[in-house]
């Protein structure tokens, strides 16, 4: 659906340059919800940029159900930009319209009668659900309700793609909560393509099938959200992953005499009892240090620490069957560096 | 005191300088819109950002606007000439005060539309807006309330500037004033000429306001 094919963008100015994303690629999958992470300046907001062209690659194509925008005239630009809806961080909208007028205005541009653009606005208000807010002006709405009506605006095209630039990012957690529950139902609905940049991981967590983490303009790891969650590779998702985490502070594994694990669950294991049907089959115990359940999108996963007690042949028993069971295992010694088992 | 005004002529200047002002006015905006468009469509975003063209402007502009406009009356004489056929009367007056206010209200506007905010223009142009219709659509709607306020402010100035229509016989209060007050010593005519120009400033700035605060009452 969207293909990056080695995307550099290079700033230039009269002192120096700077390059924000260097030699990207990346395929987007048709209805996919893929997450773009990264710490400040990383160039995120840049690559999604470049998706509908609002920068130009120095370098590289840009391609969207097969069309390369770089190669566009201007107005076959325009043409194809209709197709492609945005939300930013602060909305956007145009303070001297109304909301229905805001939400209308891309029709205007494509010069829909007035009569059908009308229907469209209600029909759209209705899906962010603002409807009887018509007359209203931005000024007079909250930023969750501003960013509904963008997300009305955005859609009102009938995009393909729409690409979120922090679109949460200036919201509380319960409205950052309503509005991604809003464009998971679009979504679904309207079988869209989205592509959403933020820095939080719990947004990414929520929402994404796959998620690419960038840092210095790199895409430094990238994978279904499961696996970068459960198993970050890269020392950014590391730091990222654990930001979101920050309210206890690890325990001392040197305290521990038992050798200790870390095991991952994914789907419906979570909620079995697996951890205490293979320490009775193999006579061993084990005590949870640490651990997160919770849902990736719909999908349930767990993380725990554990330290196994028993015989050594015991221990490796038990180890083997939890991975025979489909849990993730990895072995993490005393300075906390991880070993594959 | 007041015994010797000739009101009727007090009558004839005031509609005279109402004439001028509101003609300049209404031609400074004009001309000077477009300007300011381009000044500002030059000097910033990615539209059609290009330096060379925004100095070129800018050096005009404030060519027009360093001048004195007391010289620029007398300056331009051949250029009214040619545009209205003569180079004394009202009309004649007109051409002056609009080549003086036309590259003020300018750069009024460059700043108003200075004041949008740029993430505005940028949704648009993610939505597929062609340039032209970021200026038409969003860029002028989004700066209505600073370009009445730079309306208001050209009118006002306009009111100043008129006075000096006289010297081209252009007539209006500033030309009454002068040879009545100044030059036959009859400063009643001068205090009532003062007060009617300060009326009109105060009424013009009270309904440039009214019309900016309905505007952005609804932001
Ligand atoms: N128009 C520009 N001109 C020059 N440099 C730019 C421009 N836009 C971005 N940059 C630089 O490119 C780098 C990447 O910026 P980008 O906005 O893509 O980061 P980001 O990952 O979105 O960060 P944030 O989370 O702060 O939004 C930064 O160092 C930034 O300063
Ligand atoms: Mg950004």
């Amino acid at each position: 659906m969207i293909s990056l094919e080695r995307i550099t963008k290079t700033y230039t100015s009269r002192k120096q340059s700077l390059t924000a994303v260097r030699d990207v690629s990346l395929q987007i999958e048709r209805g996919e919800i893929f997450g773009l992470i990264g710490y400040s300046g990383a160039g995120k907001s840049t690559l999604l940029r470049c998706i509908n062209l609002l920068e130009r690659p120095t370098q590289g194509q840009v391609r969207i159900n097969g069309q390369d925008m770089t190669a566009l005239g201007n107005r076959e630009l325009q043409q194809a930009r209709k197709k492609i809806g945005m939300i930013f961080q602060h909305f956007h909208l145009l303070h001297s319209a109304t909301v229905a007028e805001n939400v209308a205005f891309p029709l205007r541009l494509a010069k829909v009668p007035k009569r059908i653009a009308m229907e469209k606005v209600h029909a759209l208000l209705d899906l962010v659900g603002l409807r009887g807010y018509e007359k209203h002006y931005p000024a007079q709405l909250s930023g969750g309700q501003k960013q509904r009506v963008a997300i009305a605006r955005a859609l009102a095209n009938d995009p393909d793609v729409l690409l979120c630039d922090e679109a949460t990012s200036a919201l509380d957690p319960d409205t950052t909560q309503s509005i991604l529950d809003l464009l998971l139902d679009i979504h679904d609905r309207l079988n869209l393509t989205i592509v959403l940049v933020t820095h939080e991981m719990s947004v990414i967590q929520r929402v994404c099938d796959r998620v690419a983490v960038m840092d210095h303009g790199n895409i430094v790891e990238i994978g279904r959200v499961a696996d970068v969650f459960l198993h970050p590779q890269h020392d950014v998702t590391r730091r990222l992953l654990q930001t979101e985490n920050s309210t206890s502070s690890s325990p001392a594994l040197a305290d521990v005499a038992a050798p200790v694990f870390e095991v991952t669950f994914v789907g419906d294991t979570t909620y079995a009892p697996v951890l205490s049907e293979v320490a009775r089959a193999t006579d061993s115990t084990f005590s949870i240090l640490e651990g997160t359940i919770g849902t990736l999108k719909d999908v349930p996963y767990g993380k725990l620490l554990v330290a196994w007690h028993g015989n050594r042949r015991a221990v490796t028993a038990a180890i083997s069957e939890l991975a025979a069971r489909g849990c993730g295992v990895t072995e993490i010694s005393q300075d906390r560096t991880t070993v594959e088992v | 005191m007041f015994a010797d005004i000739v009101w009727s002529e007090v009558w004839q200047a005031s509609v005279d300088t109402l004439y001028m002002v509101g003609v300049s006015t209404l031609l400074s905006v004009v001309i000077g819109l477009p300007i300011g468009v381009f000044l500002y469509l030059f000097s910033r975003g990615h539209l059609v950002r290009h330096r060379v063209l925004y100095e070129f402007l800018s050096v005009i502009v404030n060519i027009f606007r360093s001048v004195p406009f007391i010289i620029l009356l007398i300056a331009i004489i051949p250029f009214t000439e040619w545009v209205v056929g003569t180079s004394i009367g009202t009309n004649a007056a007109i051409v002056p005060l609009v080549v003086g206010a036309a590259p003020f209200f300018a750069r009024l506007a460059e700043t108003a539309l200075r004041e949008v905010d740029p993430g505005v223009l940028e949704a648009a142009q993610a939505m597929g807006a062609s340039t032209w219709q970021i200026v038409f659509k969003v860029l002028l709607p989004e700066a209505k309330a600073g370009l009445i306020s730079g309306v208001t402010i050209t009118a006002v100035a306009l009111i100043s500037y008129s006075a000096m229509a006289g010297v081209v016989g252009g007539g209006g209060l500033g030309d009454l004033a002068i040879r009545y007050g100044y030059e036959r010593f009859q400063t009643d005519v001068m205090f009532v000429t003062i007060v009617i120009m300060i009326v009109m400033v105060q009424v013009m700035q009270w309904i440039g306001d009214k019309i900016v605060a309905s505007v952005s009452r609804k932001r």
